[in-house]
């Protein structure tokens, strides 16, 4: 028999591709911006990793309006990756995160894969943890399809940026495709050092009586409470599938029950995204409710829940 | 900030149309509320938070009125007086109210007439106030502009009550026979528009509250983006490009100076 825990002697840190985080509860991409919205709801100090919107080589102005629709359970969002540009957040954003005693890591992404591989080199330069390849983005040269949709195009972005970058590669994988470990073993061959999973899911929504979309953009990413079954069922296959890179995992998580069966799927650690546009400080209650979680089930380490999903044969 | 609030009273403003107006029992926001600013409001399990206008701040009270539009204002007029409704705010930048001694034009369209309310009650007797409603059925605060001391002028579209015709021609009347130092505008962007391009012709200062669909209403999404040009007061509007601005933190009040500030196709 094992003593019963002390709730605050619960070991809550993981360990992603040598970044050891105080515990595995990360903002995801886009939902944050850099932090500093946030700041009046929490500290960034008390999460495990901030991760950036994505920042690309020059500022991007994004999509029309309106970029946002709700949809049941969730919304979708074509924002366009609006963003001020890699060398516009190296200089004025970052300094402000590194106020906080928290891991960064940087979204990326590009139009080309050089365009990939110099934000990575710029941002090997400064002092961020990580990189985390949106590859969900079109590649331009390749008329257009997505980088994360096709395996060879997938392993040889991330492969290139991994030459060029002296920070640790996270590449977030698109559920936009028919077999996830296709991609998923693409990328571990690439040379990544993490994947995280998953970005959101295309759809779209029309105004039966205008007729016209909803979005500007006609079709956006779905987010939210209702992809959760999605992202566990995609983890868990990549976990299936033998891969053995840490996954960072995000898809509708709203509370610490979420987290926790994202982690027993597979999931190292977590994101939280769109629950943070209801409740800035929903990633406090993750945080909480993973504590929660392993006091009353006597696990003294989060690791232990990661992959322990005990499936039907 | 975020505050879990008693609802005093939740009740329809008119027979034919469901416009509701809400009292909210939230001191620490109605202290420091200032005209335009809004609430983010949660909506029982929807995803989003619902912008809602500012109306009116005192006593330790909010005034919200809000149109039934879809799920999420038709969850909030089901709420009772004795329940518990969850905000945020107050959200935003404001019209500004710092010398109530100018004399204001105010021009609201519809639910945009909200906002506009409490800078009425800021500038009392030197606020000329032009309301446009669709239809006659559908007014709503007529007295309550009366009661700040605004010289109030209505119009319905369709002309069943006071001035037929678009708020617009009110406006030019107004500003052909009064000297005002200052335009304040919330409605459809075609309205504001109007207003805007005409503030801009007769060389007077405009402020318009924007509209635009939110998702986190603090800063951090970019969905509430609209094309602003900077201006600062006094300089008029500067030869430079429109930059995003988000609606919700950076508005939804601009200083836009005028016509030319904002980026109407966008
Ligand atoms: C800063 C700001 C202040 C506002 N103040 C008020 C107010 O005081 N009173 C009031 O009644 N309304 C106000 N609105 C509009 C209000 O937020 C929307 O009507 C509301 O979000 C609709 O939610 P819903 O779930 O009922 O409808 P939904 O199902 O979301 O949408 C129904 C329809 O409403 C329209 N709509 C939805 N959201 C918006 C939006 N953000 N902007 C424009 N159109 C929208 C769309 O055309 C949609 O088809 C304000 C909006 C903003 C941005
Ligand atoms: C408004 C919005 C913007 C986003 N922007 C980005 C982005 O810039 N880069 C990226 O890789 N993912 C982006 N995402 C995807 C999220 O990081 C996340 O993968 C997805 O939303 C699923 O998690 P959630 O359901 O918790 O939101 C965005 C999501 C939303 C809702």
């Amino acid at each position: 028999m094992v003593d019963k825990l002390d709730k605050s002697n619960l070991d809550l840190s993981v360990e992603i591709a040598g970044v050891k985080l105080k515990n595995p509860v990360v903002t995801a991409s886009g939902t944050c911006g850099f932090g500093r919205e946030f700041l009046p709801y929490y500290s960034l100090a008390a999460i495990g990793a901030i991760t950036t919107k994505g920042v690309c080589l020059n500022p991007k102005e994004g999509n029309k309006t309106p970029r946002v629709a709700e949809t049941p359970a969730g919304m979708l969002n074509a924002i366009g990756l609006q963003n001020p540009g890699v060398n516009y957040f190296v200089e004025n954003e970052l300094p402000n995160i590194k106020k906080y005693d928290t891991k960064i890591i940087v979204n990326i992404f590009g139009e080309t894969v050089e365009e990939y591989c110099q934000v990575a080199e710029i941002l090997s330069e400064t002092d961020i943890d990580m990189l985390e390849l949106n590859i969900s983005c079109p590649n331009i040269k390749c008329g257009g399809i997505s980088f994360g949709t096709e395996p060879k195009m997938a392993e040889e972005i991330t492969s290139s940026v991994k030459k060029r970058s002296k920070k640790p590669v996270v590449v977030k994988l698109s559920p936009n495709v028919t077999d996830i470990t296709e991609i998923a073993k693409a990328v571990e061959n690439g040379g990544a050092d993490c994947i995280s999973m998953i970005n959101t899911l295309i759809g779209m929504r029309i105004d039966i009586k205008t007729k016209r979309p909803v979005l500007k953009n006609n079709t956006g990413g779905l987010s939210g409470a209702a992809i959760k079954p999605v992202a566990v069922r995609m983890i868990w296959q990549v976990r299936n599938a033998g891969i053995k890179l840490p996954i960072i995992g995000m898809g509708g998580i709203t509370n610490g029950d979420d987290a926790v069966e994202l982690m027993l799927a597979g999931a190292n650690a977590v994101a939280v995204g769109t629950a943070a546009f209801n409740d800035p400080k929903t990633v406090l209650k993750v945080i909480d409710g993973i504590s929660d979680y392993m006091f009353e089930n006597n696990i003294k380490s989060v690791s232990e829940i990661t992959g322990a999903v005990k499936a039907w044969e | 900030m975020i505050a879990l609030c008693d609802i005093i009273s939740n009740e329809k403003m008119t027979e034919e149309y469901n416009i509701y107006s809400m009292i909210i029992d939230a001191p620490l926001i109605a202290k420091i509320a200032k005209p335009g600013q809004f609430v983010h409001v949660k909506c029982g399990g929807l995803t989003l938070r619902r912008p809602i206008s500012i109306a009116s701040a005192k006593n330790g009270q909010i005034k919200i009125c809000y149109d039934v539009r879809g799920e999420g204002t038709k969850w909030l007029s089901g709420l009772k007086s004795g329940g518990k409704i969850d905000i945020n705010g107050p959200i935003g930048k404001g019209f500004d109210v710092s010398d109530t001694s100018k004399k204001v034009l105010l021009a609201g369209g519809g639910i945009g007439i909200y906002p506009l309310y409490s800078v009425a009650e800021a500038y009392g007797e030197n606020a000329f106030a032009v309301l446009g409603f669709r239809t006659k059925d559908i007014i709503t605060f007529e007295k309550e502009f009366k009661e700040c001391g605004s010289k109030l002028y209505i119009a319905t579209d369709d002309g069943s009550y006071g001035r037929k015709g678009f708020a617009i021609d009110t406006v030019k009347e107004i500003l052909d026979n009064n000297k005002i130092d200052i335009i304040m505008t919330c409605g459809p962007k075609i309205m504001m528009k109007g207003i805007a391009l005409e503030a801009q012709k007769r060389n007077i200062r405009c402020q318009v509250s924007m509209e635009e669909r939110m998702a986190c209403g603090i800063g951090a999404c970019l969905a509430c983006v609209c094309k602003i040009k900077d201006a600062n007061v006094g300089d008029g509007v500067l030869d430079v490009p429109f930059t995003n601005k988000r609606v919700c933190i950076d508005g939804p009040v601009f200083d836009i100076f005028d016509g030319s500030g904002v980026d109407w196709e966008w």
